[in-house]
C-alpha cells in the first residue's frame, strides 16, 4: 500500500498530466474496498480475484506467496498505456519492494507527448 | 530492559567460548541429510551455540556457518576431515550473529573463501558487541572486533559450484535484514540459518516479522524436503509452517493487545499466556518469548531499532525471480473489464483518450 499511498498523495500531479491511475490486485472486492477506504485512493482499485487480468498480462508472482484465498499474487508491476491504448513503459524489479518513484512515473508520462 | 536482555542472551548462547579454554568436547552432532550433505546440530546452550552444516561436492566442500566457538569450529573441521580429504573451498555465513560466525578464522586458515550477504560484513564487528551492552570485557570486545569478515559479499545471492554440484545461496529478509539460505537442489535440502527455528522461540532483536512471514512462504515454496534450522533439529515444510504460525500468532496477539490500548508490562502480561499455551514447550521460551513480545510491539509501533545497511548499499533484497510478462512495450494493452471497489466496472478501452498507469500491486506492497 505504500505505492498506492504515494499515488494518492501525488494524485494532482497525475491529474495535471491528464493520466488515470488504475490499481489492480488479486484481492476480493471487499478487500479492495477496504484498501481503497484505508488509503483513500481517489483512483479506482480493481479486484482481479479470478486472476483474469493477471493471466492476460502475465504479472503472476513466481513465488510460494499465496493470497488468503490460496491463489497467486501479482508481482508488483507498473504498465503505462498511452492515450491510444499502446504500452509505452513497464517497470518491474526483482526486489518487489523497490518501486519507481513518482517523479520517474511522471517523467515517463511526460515523454508520451 | 535492554541490558537485562543482553545479559540473558549472552548467558544462554553467546559467550561460552570466552572461558572454554579447556572445556570438554564441543557438543554438536552430525546428521547426514543426503549424499554428501551434512547438518551439524548444536545443542541448546552448548559450546557450538547454533547449527552449522557442510556439503561435499566432487572437488571440494562448502561449509554453512561456523558456530559461536572457535573450538567447536575446529572440531567441525576435524569431523569433515574424517569424511573427505577434499579442500574446504567456501564458507557461507547465513547472517552476522556471533553464534554463526565465530569460527570463521578456523576455516579461513584451512583455505576457505568466506561469503555472505553484504550487510553481514558491515555488521559483524559492530552489531555483535550489543549482546554484552556496556559490560563487555576487553577480551570479548577485542575478539568481536577482529572476527574474520567475509571475503566475498553479494546482495541478493550467488551460485556456488562444487564440480557439477550447485548450491544456490539466496538472501531473504526477516530475521536480521542480511540473512541467506543455502539450497542444495540435488539433495532437496535447504540450510535456512536463523530464518527457521525448529520448535524454538527465535531471537527477534533485529527482526522484521511481516517480511519474515513472507520469506517462510518462499522457503516452503522451494519444494525442498528437508530444512535445516539455525537452532533445533532438521525439519520438513510442516515445521517451517509451524514456525511461521508462531510469528503470525505473535503478531496477531501483540496487535490485538495494542488495539486494546495496552503497552509495556501490561501488554506482555496479556500476550505471554497465549504464547505459553501454544508454544510453552518450545526451546528458548523462557529466554526469548518476552522479548519477542516487546520487540514485536516496538515493530508494530514503528519504533523498532534494527541494524541498517551501510550508506549507499542496497538492503537485503528478497531475490524473487519473475515470470516474463505476456505484454511488451509497443504492443496494444489487452483490454479487460474488472469490478472496482466503488461498485462500478472499469473497462480499460473506455479510458482511451488519456494515458493510463496500470499498477499491479499485491498485499501491502
Amino acid at each position: 500500500m505504500m505505492e498506492l499511498g504515494e499515488f494518492t498523495k501525488h494524485y494532482r500531479e497525475f491529474q495535471a498530466a491528464n493520466t488515470e491511475i488504475v490499481a489492480i490486485s488479486t484481492d476480493p472486492l471487499n478487500e479492495a474496498r477496504w484498501i481503497k477506504e484505508k488509503v483513500g485512493t481517489p483512483f479506482p482499485v480493481l479486484s482481479d480475484a479470478k486472476r483474469v487480468v493477471m493471466d492476460l498480462y502475465g504479472t503472476k508472482f513466481l513465488t510460494a506467496y499465496q493470497s488468503p484465498d490460496g491463489g497467486p499474487y501479482n508481482h508488483a508491476t507498473l504498465i503505462l498505456v498511452d492515450k491510444s491504448g499502446v504500452i509505452r513503459w513497464i517497470y518491474r524489479n526483482m526486489d518487489y519492494r523497490v518501486r519507481a518513484s513518482v517523479a520517474d512515473d511522471l517523467e515517463h508520462i511526460k515523454e508520451l507527448r | 530492559m535492554r541490558k537485562t536482555l543482553s545479559a540473558v542472551l549472552a548467558a544462554i548462547a553467546l559467550c561460552s567460548w570466552v572461558m572454554a579454554a579447556d572445556a570438554p568436547a564441543p557438543d554438536f552432532k552430525l546428521e547426514k541429510l543426503g549424499d554428501g550433505v551434512w547438518a551439524a546440530i548444536g545443542s541448546d546452550g552448548g559450546k557450538a551455540g547454533a547449527n552449522a552444516g557442510f556439503v561435499v561436492g566432487k572437488d571440494g566442500v562448502a561449509v554453512v556457518d561456523t558456530f559461536e566457538d572457535p573450538g567447536a569450529a575446529k572440531e567441525l573441521l576435524a569431523q569433515i576431515r574424517k569424511i573427505t580429504p577434499l579442500p574446504i573451498r567456501f564458507v557461507v555465513n547465513t547472517h552476522y550473529h556471533l553464534d554463526h560466525v565465530n569460527g570463521n578464522d578456523v576455516f579461513a586458515a584451512a583455505g576457505a573463501t568466506i561469503l555472505a550477504q553484504r550487510n553481514v560484513r558491515d555488521w559483524m564487528r559492530t552489531e555483535n558487541l550489543k549482546w554484552w551492552g556496556d559490560k563487555i570485557k576487553p577480551e570479548v570486545k577485542a575478539r568481536v572486533e577482529s572476527l574474520k569478515l567475509p571475503d566475498v559479499v553479494y546482495d541478493s545471492g550467488v551460485d556456488l559450484y562444487l564440480g557439477s554440484r550447485k548450491l544456490e545461496v539466496r538472501s531473504y529478509p526477516g530475521h536480521t535484514g542480511g540473512d541467506s539460505i543455502v539450497y542444495v537442489h540435488d539433495a532437496g535440502v535447504v540450510f535456512c540459518g536463523d530464518l527457521f527455528w525448529k520448535e524454538h522461540i527465535p531471537n527477534m532483536i533485529d527482526a522484521t516479522s511481516d517480511a519474515w512471514i513472507k520469506t517462510l512462504d518462499e522457503l516452503v515454496g522451494s519444494g525442498a524436503g528437508k530444512f535445516v534450522p539455525g537452532h533445533g533439529e532438521p525439519g520438513t515444510s510442516l515445521d517451517v509452517r509451524a514456525f511461521q504460525q508462531y510469528l503470525g500468532d505473535l503478531r496477531t496477539a501483540v496487535g490485538q493487545a495494542r488495539q486494546e490500548g495496552k503497552s509495556g508490562d501490561a501488554l506482555v502480561q496479556a500476550v505471554l499466556p497465549q504464547l505459553q499455551a501454544k508454544y510453552g514447550s518450545w526451546g528458548f521460551f523462557k529466554e526469548f518469548a518476552k522479548s519477542n513480545i516487546q520487540q514485536t510491539a516496538e515493530e508494530l509501533a514503528g519504533a523498532k531499532r534494527r541494524p541498517q545497511p551501510a550508506e549507499g548499499t542496497a538492503s537485503a533484497a528478497p531475490a524473487v525471480p519473475y515470470l516474463p510478462l505476456r505484454v511488451k512495450v509497443g504492443e496494444r494493452a489487452p483490454d479487460f473489464a474488472l469490478p472496482s471497489a466503488n461498485g462500478a466496472t472499469v473497462r480499460l478501452s473506455a479510458l482511451e483518450g488519456k494515458p493510463v498507469l496500470l499498477d499491479f500491486f499485491e498485499g501491502f506492497w
